[in-house]
């Protein structure tokens, strides 16, 4: 029963759509989960879901024995600051900020003082191959850069689960290719835990596990869970 | 402290225009808010009341080497009054100018939310980034009330020979200055606005790190509100003012009604449009007029907050025409001119109307931008669909006027009514009145073409086909 992240059976709509019905998963700590399915099956609803951005209507999410949906929305942010770390396929860094304050920047909200939280920053820069452009405002980063800014900011704080929503969608193979290797071996290094959604195979290949969604339920991938 | 630092951070691109805007709005109040308070402090005796040995009393003036405006204890309070209504002419420019940028700004708070900021916290940055150029706004506003006093300074208590020239009359700031505290107060009240400005702002958007969501603003906008205040303010102003507009109460009741007249005009902008566009959309089969007319159905606030303040101007104008009839009226019948004392200050308040309407011209252009910036996707697939930049250009302006003339029209004629009594004597009067209303309309209109000119460029942006891909 220790699993890190606990979903049980969410379901979530828009308007007319029904996004997720009835989705449970488990991800261990240290584990990477893939989530690939057709468009439109649900999966970036189900990994906002996952990192608390979104509320299910109708579930839990258990994240280290916190009710993430029981919490208020600043209550769920600061969780999720500290603890989960969120890649989305644009990167959606600040624009007005150089990469090393994005990067520092769940650090600096966290209260942390400006002159550590710069040198984690410049640390993950380094080790993710983009220290270069650590001055740099995203307008002047290539995509795959600024996607590995993203992946920084997503770790600078030590997180135990990392939500990645097609982090190389938006990239050609080789960036892509770049960007994956090191978050990998960035989440593998430090026992993080990765929620992945993916369209690509190959990421889904290097993955523990690989969850299969379709129409807002699990096709496949998730052990049957005694409850 | 890292609300304030990122609201810092804002100003390194794109917030700067914002924050320039901001700034110089608020030291304008600033400015006028400090020439109000000094005429507060301002008390140099007028004159005595003396008994006579019969027992009546007699009032017997002294002469004072400045403005009839400032040295009539009577005037003096109405002089402040209208002071600070000009503040309304730099504040509805603040309130266009928080806008600038919306977009951006908005992409920027969702980034901010997706790295770990809570909703209180991306608040408290959209706070900041109006109060603080608001503050210091607020400090520039000294500079600001020095020019003032430079241009129009006059000293507390000289006596007064000679005639009463237009010199005298323009001599309408107190030399003296305001006590520090008082600079201290309004700096830091001029500030606190621009922090609560910046806070209501934001106020209907949700930020959540996944983007924005506007509040969903179907409900249109209602006129009881609007009605009411107009309501109270004719009826302050007039039932109650005329009988007794001798006593320190009425005076005070008509400042208070004039207040609400103006509140009402503003409050009305937004469902004055509406109406126009229901009215419209479902009559006309002019395409431009047809998407005005819908723009307006679906969302008339911005639009109709941006024309309320052309109708306050409409309303200040009709007020003045009424005025002007009613002294040249006087003068015609007892053959003198007007003298200085009442023609500067009407000269005054024109020239004060027309900075006026070119700071609403502005206010006009800015909303135009934001809209355009917020309307471009699907502007861009009504030209990609084969509109002409033309009819698109025509919607625009049709947007603005079906937002600005009818409330125009409304405030100028119901202006005039109050002054129409005076009129019916004097035909000659009658025309300059009915010109004086015709000229205000005119150049409401020319500011409304300037306007729609001048976002031109923005609307050739908005149309381009690279937007069909933006979200
Ligand atoms: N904010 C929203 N408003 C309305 N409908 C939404 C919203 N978000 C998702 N949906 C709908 O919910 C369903 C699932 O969407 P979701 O984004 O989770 O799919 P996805 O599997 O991530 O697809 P893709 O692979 O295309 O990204 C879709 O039918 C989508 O249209
Ligand atoms: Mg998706």
């Amino acid at each position: 029963m220790n699993h890190l992240l606990e979903l049980r059976g969410l379901h979530k709509s828009f308007a007319r759509t029904e996004a997720l019905r009835g989705v449970s998963l488990d991800v261990q700590p240290g584990e990477v989960v893939a989530v690939t399915g057709a468009s439109g099956s649900g999966k970036s609803t189900l990994l906002h879901c996952a990192a608390g951005v979104l509320v299910p209507e109708a579930g839990s999410v258990t994240f280290a024995g916190q009710r993430l949906h029981e919490l208020d929305e600043s209550a769920r942010t600061r969780l999720r600051r500290r603890e989960i770390g969120l890649v989305l396929q644009f990167g959606q860094l600040v624009p007005e900020l150089t990469a090393a304050q994005n990067a520092a920047l769940p650090l600096l909200l966290d209260g942390t003082d400006r002159r550590t939280a710069r040198t984690a920053a410049l640390a993950w820069l380094e080790r993710l191959g983009v220290a270069e452009v650590a001055d740099q405002v995203p307008a002047e980063l290539s995509g795959g850069e600024s996607q590995r800014v993203a992946v920084a900011r997503a770790l600078v704080t030590g997180p135990r689960l990392v939500c990645a929503d097609e982090p190389t969608g938006a990239l050609d193979t080789v960036a892509g290719e770049v960007v994956l290797t090191a978050l990998l071996a960035a989440v593998r290094d430090a026992h993080t835990s990765l929620l992945v959604v993916t369209h690509d195979n190959r990421v889904a290949a290097r993955a523990d596990r690989e969850v299969v969604l379709r129409d807002g339920s699990v096709a496949s991938g998730q052990p049957a869970v005694a409850s | 402290m890292t609300a304030l630092a990122l609201a810092l951070g804002s100003y390194r691109t794109g917030g700067r225009a914002r924050a320039l805007a901001i700034a110089a709005c608020t030291a304008v109040v600033t400015g006028l808010l400090l020439v109000a308070v000094s005429v507060v402090g301002y008390t140099a005796v007028d004159g005595v009341e003396q008994t006579m040995p019969d027992g009546s009393t007699v009032f017997i003036g002294y002469g004072g080497d400045v403005a009839n405006l400032l040295w009539d204890r009577g005037v003096r309070p109405g002089y402040f009054f209208a002071l600070l209504l000009i503040c309304l002419v730099p504040l509805t420019l603040l309130q266009q100018v928080v806008r600038l940028g919306t977009a951006a700004r908005e992409r920027r708070l969702a980034a901010l939310r997706l790295a770990g900021a809570t909703p209180g916290e991306v608040r408290a940055i959209g706070a900041w980034e109006v109060g603080l150029p608001a503050l210091a706004g607020g400090v520039l506003g000294l500079p600001v009330h020095l020019v003032l006093r430079t241009l129009f300074g006059a000293d507390a208590t000289l006596s007064w020979v000679g005639d009463r020239d237009v010199a005298r009359e323009l001599r309408l700031v107190p030399a003296a200055y305001p006590a520090w505290w008082q600079v201290l107060l309004v700096v830091l009240a001029v500030g606190l606005l621009g922090v609560l400005v910046g806070a209501l702002a934001s106020r209907k958007v949700v930020v959540s790190p996944l983007g924005v969501s506007r509040g969903a603003r179907r409900t249109p906008p209602r006129g009881w509100l609007p009605g009411l205040l107009l309501a109270a303010g004719i009826f302050l102003a007039g039932p109650v003012y005329l009988p007794f507009f001798e006593r320190g109460w009425a005076q005070l009741g008509l400042m208070l009604g004039i207040t609400l007249l103006v509140l009402g005009v503003l409050t009305s902008g937004p469902w004055v449009a509406y109406r126009a566009g229901r009215a419209l959309a479902g009559r006309t089969s002019s395409p431009a007029l047809l998407l005005a007319s819908r723009w307006l159905v679906m969302d008339a606030r911005a639009a109709g907050r941006a024309a309320a303040a052309i109708g306050v101007i409409a309303l200040v104008s009709g007020a003045a025409a009424s005025l002007m009839a009613d002294l040249l009226v006087n003068a015609r019948s007892n053959g003198h001119g007007v003298e200085a004392m009442y023609s500067v200050p009407m000269a005054l308040v024109y020239a004060v109307l027309l900075v006026a309407l070119v700071v609403a011209t502005f206010a006009l252009v800015v909303h135009g931008v934001e809209s355009l910036t917020d309307r471009r996707r699907s502007l861009a697939s009504l030209a990609a669909e084969g509109v002409p930049l033309e009819v698109l250009e025509r919607a625009v302006r049709w947007e603005v006027a079906l937002a600005a003339v009818p409330i125009s029209v409304l405030a100028l004629v119901g202006a005039g009514a109050v002054g129409a009594v005076t009129l019916f004597g004097d035909p000659v009067v009658l025309l300059v009145d009915l010109a004086l209303r015709a000229a205000t309309l005119g150049l409401i209109w020319l500011a409304l073409l300037a306007s729609t000119r001048l976002v031109r460029p923005w609307l050739r942006r908005a149309v381009d086909p690279t937007n069909l891909r933006t979200t």
